[in-house]
This record gives structure tokens, C-alpha cells and sequence, in this order.
């Protein structure tokens, strides 16, 4: 039976959360030791600059709203069997178009047109730039790590340059303004607690569309189709399901999903698009997307452990340098990638057929 | 074959190999196998019987280390299995061909052969030796092994060989396979079971699932039926007795209170194809198709209301009838015209299910557009209904939330046959539709291809087991290199057939071609 007990808390720790989490604490104890800190102190320090207060709790909110974007993001693709490594140029774009398609609307548009304009506008140019593996893929089945990769290097590029070639404010990087019904106002305005967090309503748009999204993977035919095909590609063509088509959409939509998390950096923060405004959001998607592993409330506690992390080297900088959350993060996206299964299925170009059945 | 010395008699002086006592597994509510002990012999060929979920695949991949028990224990080579892994097992010489292959399919043939074997010099696999050594395997088991073929290429009873071949590179003294008779041609099974008495007679101990009972009647020396996880008997064939009772008496234990005479009559009634006779119209034509080199030139005509069996050994254009009639390829000369098409494919587990998806999702699998409203949304009370109605037809296990990978390999074959038969098409076409179902569920098979049939669909099997084809088709056509060499009634005998499908016969269809 020891056998069995030392098993069990052997697959625990394949579990990608747990593993994750192990390996992160494991790696925060050893940094902050090595910088001849306390880790208990620091861990003090690290819980009461976040969760200890509002406004704390408000900043952790704050920064895990892009990310529950793009972690949902990465986790739509995913479940077709594609991974999306994408978010960040996607975003890229999509906040220059929001920037740029926010600001250029008359001033006194309403809301009610202004907001869903811009967000359609950001959605939009996230779903274009995916778009461009999403046809290399159905066309030439080009592997979409590769071309997605190579897409982040380009709207790093083209950014810089549409907003060095006029789309920017004469000697600046950045937008004008976007007019005031495009912003997504701040929480404080509803809560007080929150007073002074730049926490805005788009950490409520991107909990609900997490929850939207979920639904819709059980309930529409889309939503099921791709999940099928992330699990057996081969069975769904050979019922004449449209499996290129539907991989190609899946990346579309992933892209799209991407750039709403301009709601959180453009709209909700800023109120402007400047270079490197949400840089970074795309790549700690793909941690959320496989730490919170396929359910809403998965991805949520992911986005606000990734958010924690973020505020509380913030927390943590007059002791130890806030880069050291940076190398926490990498270890944690390194030990749960490492323990993920979908992961490994949707990068092998070779998958190696799994003999599990029952019979 | 002279692989591995025969084991001397093991310490306790009992010739067996691999011993189960009390064994139990559960999977969650599922009592899968209840209590059982079983002891597994050198020298003997040793038959494990029962219907479809009886427990047979769990039982053994516990005994092969597989799968740990939740209570009993496992003794392999005269001690305790420990620890209970597939490796200390075929360390200790057991070894396991699963029922759904385990072979990598973009490693060539050697390759998987070389798989997790012994390093042969100084620590580094010597692939010349692995080569030879491969050979001589298939030379004894008197077969073609194309070790540099990747095992993708290969049909599935190739893969079969591959396995087996396997499980010899790793000098099993124990060889237990699961079905592996269940794609073969009844020639091929009977060859399959010279080489495995061979392996009996040179010492090694040989276990093999099935579920046709004619074999267990000509090659077991022990037999043992399970039945709802539970052993009802484990006892040697007495070949001095009455062996046709003998037979009838482990049918009987399969299935519980003598349903035996029933499934048997139900199976037995030929006389589909009738309708053809009546002149349906054309469901299907081919003319001079041509699909890579699988098919070469091939002609065939299925009517309304009629059923057809192709038989050929494997490897002559099956698998491009298939592809080409799914749609999967286009023909690359030729007309194919008829349809909307019906199939069952053969490899259920990669073609035919999705194995992490519910019984639900996989009834209905690539339908989900009949279901969806105008907003993409799913009806999913219709939807319900439909899967509720089709998992209840299919004899499989009804709880439409379990995930298809935990129903045995006859239930699967169930759901897949099920859901291409619901489906009002104009042609069926079913590849190994029996392939691992057991004898009453293959009735049931049986009895609804024919009603397709009679409710005037044409119906193409395709199928390695002659007597079925038999059974169900009004004519049977041979497939031979890529062509149909010979259309022959269904009271054609295996020899016959069998010419036809080795070519004997063919000659004067070549005469004109290169
Ligand atoms: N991984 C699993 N999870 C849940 N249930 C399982 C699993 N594997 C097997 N079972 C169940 O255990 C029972 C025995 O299955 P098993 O595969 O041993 O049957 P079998 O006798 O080999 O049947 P078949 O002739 O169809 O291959 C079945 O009810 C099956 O559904
Ligand atoms: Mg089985």
C-alpha cells in the first residue's frame, strides 16, 4: 500500500497546479534566501502589498485583467489542439486599433456606440493578425507556433511604425485620447474601497466573457466541434467535420479574444495607446491558459495569482529587485508546461498514439 | 522457435507463469473484475472467453502489470509481482499485445520492434542485430515483417503481426494477446495458431482472448469464460471427450442461462439480398477507380435493398476502398458515384471515436449541425433524445456521461456501428463491423445491416471473416491488387474464395495490364 499512497502523491504533483505552484514556491524560498532575505518575511511582505488591503487587492485585480483575456485566449485555441503562442502580437494590434479607432471618433459619441465600436475595432484587428497562421495553417497546415511567433515579431515591428508614420501625437509613441465614451470607467467609482486602483469594469467584462466562453464551448455547435477535434482530429474528418476550416476559425476567434484585453490596458487604463501598453499580457496568457487548465474558475484563479505576482514584486522592490517575480513567473509557466498534457499534444507534430483503451 | 531457453519448473515445482489470486478492480462504481484467481501455465495454450465488458482485458493487463489491483495479489515467475509495474513484468518474461495497439505509428517496423528492448552492445541498441534477430522472428512465425515500413502504412493485421513480433524481441516466456484473431482471415488465425503452438511446445505459456468459439474448439488447451467481472470457470479441454459439448457449455457460461440456441438462430437467418433480386435501383457505382496504388482498377456495382461482401486479405485495396468511399481521398481516376454514405471504419479507437469525449458527444459524433439552431446554439434536448435513442439501440453501456475510453473494445464497436447505421444513408459501408464484439452483440450486427438492407440501403462489408460474409452477403466480390478479381455467391467455399484471393485464379484479369 505504500506503493500505491507514494503513487498518488507522485501523479499530485504531475498535476500542472500543483506542480506549478510547488515549483514557484520552491523558487521564491531559494531567490529571496539567495538575496539574504527572509522568504517568511518576504512572503508577509509580498501578501499585505496585495491582498492585504483594498487598494492592494485592487492592483492585483488591475493586472490580472489583460491577462484572464489572453489566458482565455490561448485556452480557446488550446482546446481545438493549437497553441496560440500569438496572443501578444494579437494584443499588439488590437490596442493600436482600439487606440487609434477610439480617438478618432466624434467627441460626444455615447457610450453606448463608443465603447462597442472600439472593442470591435480592437477585436478585429486581433482576429486579422490571427487570421494570417489561421489561413497558413488551413492552407499549407504551416505549424502554428512557428507562424505565430513570427507574427509577434512583425506587429512588434509594425506598431512602432504606423505609430511613427502619423498614428501617433507628433513626438510621442502614443495615441491621442480616445473619446470619453470609449473608456471603461474605474471601479472606484462604484466601490470607494477601491479608491486610487487603477482596477477598471473591464476585470468584470473579462470574469463574464471567461464565463461566456465556457458555456459556449458546452453549448454551440462551435464550441463542441473544436473541442472534439482537440481530442481526436482524425475521427472528426473522418465524419466529414470541416477540421481545417474549424482550426482556422478557433485561431480567429482566439485572436479576437486577445485583443479585448485592451479593455483592460487602452480603455480601462490608459485611455490611450502607447507603445508597449499591455506588452507581456499575451505570453502570461499562455501561463494563465494551462494553469487554469480549461474551466472558467481555473483561469480566473490563474490570471489573479499571475496578477499577485506582478503587484507584489511591486511590493517586494525595496528588498529584493521586482525582476525576481519576473524569473518566479518563468519557473511557474516552466514546471506547469512541463506537467501538461494539451501542451504537449498540440505542440508534438507527431502525435504518438495513446493505447489507454478500456477493451 | 528458439528465442529464450524453456523455463526449467519454477520453485514451487508448478509450471505456472503468471498467478492471480482474488484479484479485484474497480473503476470508480464499475466492478470490473470481482475476486478472480486464475493460474496462467507454460506449455499450454490457455483461451479466456466472455461477452463484451466481462473483464477479460482488465484481468490480464493486471496479470501483465498493467493495471494495479484494488485488492489480491499477482504472482509472476514464483514471487509477488512488486512493484506492479508492465516493466517488472516483462522483466520477468510476461508480456502483453493489447487489444488496441500500442505500436508508435511514425516509427518504422524495426524501430517499434527495438522499442523499450534490451541495449545489445555495450549499452547501445546494434541495429544489424536487431535486424537479424527481427528476421528470424518473422521467419518462425512465418510471416512478412517490412521492417522499414512505418507502421502507419501498414493494414491492420500487419500491425497485429508487429506486435507479437514484439512481444517475442523481448523474449516473453508468458505471451498473453488480447483478440488477436478478431481482423485476421480464418487462414491467417489458423497460422497465427501454429506459431503460437510452436511457442507452446518450446516451453512458453500463451494466452489468448477471443470471442469465436470455433477456434477455442480447435486450438485450447484450457479455457477460462468470465462473466460480469466474475471467473465462472477455469478448466483444460478434454479432447478425449465430448469436445462438441464441451463447446456448447462454454457458450453457455458466457452468455449466463442458455441464451446460446437463441443468438444462434438469430444469426443464422440469411436470405438479405433477397431484394436485390427484386431489382433495386443503383446505390452505389464504381467505375475504373484508381487511388494511389492501392486500387488499381476496380468496378463494382451495389444495388438498393442488396448486401455485398468484399473479401482479400489485407493490404489489396481495403483501405483505399474505404478512404475513397469516405471521401477521405478523391480518386485519382475513375467514377464514383452513389451515396450519401454510411461508414464504419476499422480502426475504431483512431478513426472511429473520440476516446476523451462522452458516450454522448461520440453517438452523434460529427452530426452536431442537425442539432444547432439558427445562433449556432446546440438543441440539446433533441440532441438528448437522439443519443438517449441510439445509445439505447446499441447494446452498448446507456450512461451517455462516461467518457468512450472506458468502455470495453466490443462496446466501442458498438457505439461506432450504431451511429453509422442510424444515419438514413443510401450506402453502408462497413469495414470489420464484428471486429472484438461478442457472439450475441454480432447477432445483433448482423440483424441490423440487414434491416438497413431492407429498408433499401445498399450495404458493402468488408470483412477477414469469410463466414460472415457468408452470412450477410447476397454475392461476395474478391479484392485482389487493387481490383475485383471475382464475384462468387455466397456458397462459395474457403478455397475457393481463398484462390481468388491469392491471385491463383487471376490471371486471365492481368493478361492485358503490364
Ligand atoms: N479505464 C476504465 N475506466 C472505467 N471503466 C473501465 C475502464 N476500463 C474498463 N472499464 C470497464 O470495466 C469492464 C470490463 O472491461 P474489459 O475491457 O475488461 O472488458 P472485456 O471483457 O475485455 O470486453 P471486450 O470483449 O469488449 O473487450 C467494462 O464494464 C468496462 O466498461
Ligand atoms: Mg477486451
Amino acid at each position: 500500500m505504500k506503493d500505491v499512497a507514494s503513487r498518488a502523491i507522485g501523479d499530485l504533483f504531475r498535476t500542472p497546479a500543483v506542480a506549478g505552484l510547488a515549483a514557484g514556491w520552491l523558487a521564491f524560498c531559494l531567490l529571496v534566501w539567495l538575496y539574504g532575505a527572509s522568504p517568511r518575511e518576504m512572503a508577509g511582505l509580498l501578501f499585505e502589498g496585495t491582498w492585504g488591503t483594498s487598494y492592494g487587492a485592487g492592483q492585483v485585480l488591475f493586472k490580472a485583467t489583460p491577462l484572464l483575456f489572453t489566458g482565455l485566449a490561448v485556452d480557446l485555441a488550446l482546446r481545438a489542439g493549437l497553441f496560440n503562442i500569438g496572443a501578444e502580437g494579437q494584443l499588439a494590434v488590437a490596442s493600436l486599433a482600439a487606440g487609434v479607432v477610439g480617438s478618432r471618433l466624434p467627441h460626444g459619441t455615447p457610450a453606448i456606440v463608443a465603447l462597442p465600436v472600439t472593442l470591435a475595432a480592437a477585436m478585429g484587428a486581433g482576429a486579422a493578425w490571427a487570421a494570417v497562421p489561421a489561413l497558413m495553417k488551413a492552407r499549407f497546415g504551416a505549424h502554428e507556433v512557428i507562424s505565430t511567433i513570427v507574427m509577434n515579431r512583425i506587429a512588434d515591428g509594425l506598431v512602432g511604425l504606423l505609430l511613427a508614420s502619423g498614428l501617433a501625437l507628433a513626438g510621442s509613441v502614443r495615441t491621442a485620447d480616445v473619446v470619453p465614451g470609449a473608456r471603461v470607467p474605474r471601479l472606484e467609482v462604484a466601490l470607494s474601497a477601491f479608491r486610487g486602483s487603477a482596477v477598471s469594469f473591464a476585470i468584470v467584462a473579462a470574469v463574464v466573457a471567461t464565463v461566456a466562453v465556457m458555456v459556449a464551448h458546452e453549448r454551440t455547435r462551435f464550441g463542441r466541434e473544436i473541442g472534439l477535434i482537440g481530442k481526436n482530429a482524425r475521427a472528426m474528418e473522418a465524419e466529414h467535420v470541416p477540421v481545417r476550416r474549424r482550426l482556422a476559425q478557433a485561431l480567429v476567434a482566439s485572436g479576437a479574444v486577445a485583443g479585448a484585453a485592451s479593455l483592460g490596458t487602452v480603455l480601462g487604463y490608459k485611455g490611450y495607446f502607447e507603445e508597449g501598453l499591455g506588452a507581456g499580457a499575451g505570453f502570461g496568457g499562455i501561463a494563465v491558459a494551462l494553469l487554469g487548465r480549461g474551466s472558467a474558475a481555473g483561469l480566473v484563479l490563474a490570471a489573479l495569482l499571475f496578477g499577485t505576482l506582478q503587484q507584489g514584486g511591486l511590493a517586494l522592490n525595496a528588498h529584493v529587485p521586482k525582476e525576481l517575480m519576473d524569473v518566479l513567473q518563468g519557473v511557474v509557466i516552466v514546471a506547469v508546461a512541463l506537467t501538461d498534457v494539451r501542451l504537449r499534444r498540440a505542440v508534438s507534430a507527431a502525435p504518438v498514439a495513446s493505447t489507454k483503451g478500456a477493451g | 522457435m528458439a528465442v529464450g531457453l524453456p523455463e526449467s519448473a519454477s520453485v514451487r515445482g508448478a509450471r505456472a507463469l503468471a498467478v492471480a489470486r482474488a484479484v479485484e478492480k474497480r473503476f470508480g462504481e464499475i466492478r470490473a473484475v470481482r475476486g478472480v484467481s486464475i493460474e496462467l501455465e507454460a506449455g499450454r495454450i490457455h483461451a479466456v472467453c466472455g461477452e463484451n465488458g466481462a473483464g477479460k482485458s482488465t484481468l490480464l493487463k493486471v496479470l501483465a502489470g498493467m493495471l494495479v489491483p484494488d485488492a489480491g495479489e499477482v504472482v509472476v515467475g514464483g514471487a509477488r509481482l512488486d512493484p506492479h509495474t508492465p516493466r517488472e513484468a516483462i522483466r520477468r518474461g510476461v508480456s502483453m499485445v493489447l487489444q488496441h495497439f500500442a505500436l508508435i505509428p511514425v516509427f518504422t517496423v524495426l524501430e517499434n520492434l527495438m522499442l523499450g528492448a534490451e541495449p545489445t552492445k555495450r549499452g547501445a541498441l546494434d541495429e544489424a542485430s536487431a535486424r537479424a534477430r527481427a528476421q528470424a522472428i518473422a521467419d518462425d512465425l512465418g510471416v512478412k515483417l517490412p521492417l522499414d515500413e512505418r507502421v502507419e502504412a501498414l493494414g491492420i493485421g500487419d500491425r497485429q503481426r508487429v506486435e507479437i513480433a514484439r512481444a517475442l524481441f523481448r523474449d516473453a516466456r508468458l505471451l498473453i494477446l488480447d483478440e488477436p484473431t478478431a481482423v485476421l482471415t480464418k487462414s491467417e488465425a489458423t497460422q497465427l495458431y501454429a506459431t503460437l503452438r510452436r511457442l507452446v511446445q518450446a516451453g512458453k505459456g500463451v494466452v489468448v482472448v477471443t470471442h469465436k468459439l470455433d477456434e477455442v474448439r480447435d486450438h485450447a488447451d484450457v479455457v477460462t469464460v468470465m462473466r460480469r467481472g466474475e471467473l465462472v470457470f477455469s478448466r483444460p479441454l478434454d479432447r478425449d471427450g465430448d469436445v462438441g459439448a464441451q463447446i456448447d457449455a462454454i457458450g453457455s457460461a458466457i452468455m449466463g442461462a442458455g441464451s446460446v440456441a437463441h443468438a444462434r438462430a438469430g444469426d443464422a437467418a440469411t436470405g438479405a439480398g433477397d431484394a436485390a433480386a427484386s431489382g433495386g435501383g443503383e446505390a452505389l457505382v464504381m467505375e475504373g477507380v484508381r487511388v494511389g496504388r492501392g486500387l488499381v482498377d476496380l468496378s463494382l456495382t451495389l444495388r438498393e435493398g442488396e448486401i455485398v461482401g468484399v473479401a482479400g486479405i489485407e493490404g489489396n485495396g481495403q483501405k483505399e476502398l474505404v478512404a475513397v468511399l469516405g471521401g477521405d481521398v478523391a480518386p485519382d481516376a475513375g467514377i464514383v458515384r452513389g451515396g450519401p454514405f454510411a461508414i464504419v471504419r476499422e480502426d475504431r479507437q483512431t478513426e472511429g471515436l473520440v476516446l476523451d469525449a462522452s458516450l454522448r458527444d461520440n453517438v452523434v459524433l460529427g452530426e452536431l449541425g442537425r442539432f444547432a439552431r439558427w445562433h449556432g446554439g446546440i438543441d440539446r434536448e433533441a440532441l438528448e433524445r437522439e443519443a438517449r435513442a441510439r445509445i439505447e439501440r446499441s447494446g452498448a453501456p446507456t450512461d451517455l456521461d462516461r467518457l468512450a475510453r472506458t468502455l470495453s473494445g466490443g462496446n466501442q464497436q458498438k457505439i461506432v456501428v450504431e451511429r453509422a447505421l442510424s444515419r438514413s444513408a443510401r450506402v453502408v459501408v462497413a469495414a470489420q463491423p464484428t471486429r472484438g464484439v461478442d457472439l450475441a452483440a454480432s447477432a445483433d450486427i448482423h440483424a441490423k445491416l440487414r434491416d438497413a438492407a431492407a429498408r433499401g440501403a445498399g450495404v458493402l462489408v468488408i470483412s477477414a471473416d469469410l463466414d460472415e460474409l457468408r452470412k450477410l452477403a447476397s454475392r461476395i466480390v474478391v479484392l485482389a491488387r487493387g481490383r475485383i478479381v471475382a464475384e462468387l455467391p455466397p456458397t462459395a467455399t474457403d478455397e475457393e474464395i481463398g484462390r481468388h484471393m491469392l491471385g491463383l485464379e487471376g490471371e486471365r484479369f492481368d493478361g492485358a495490364t503490364p
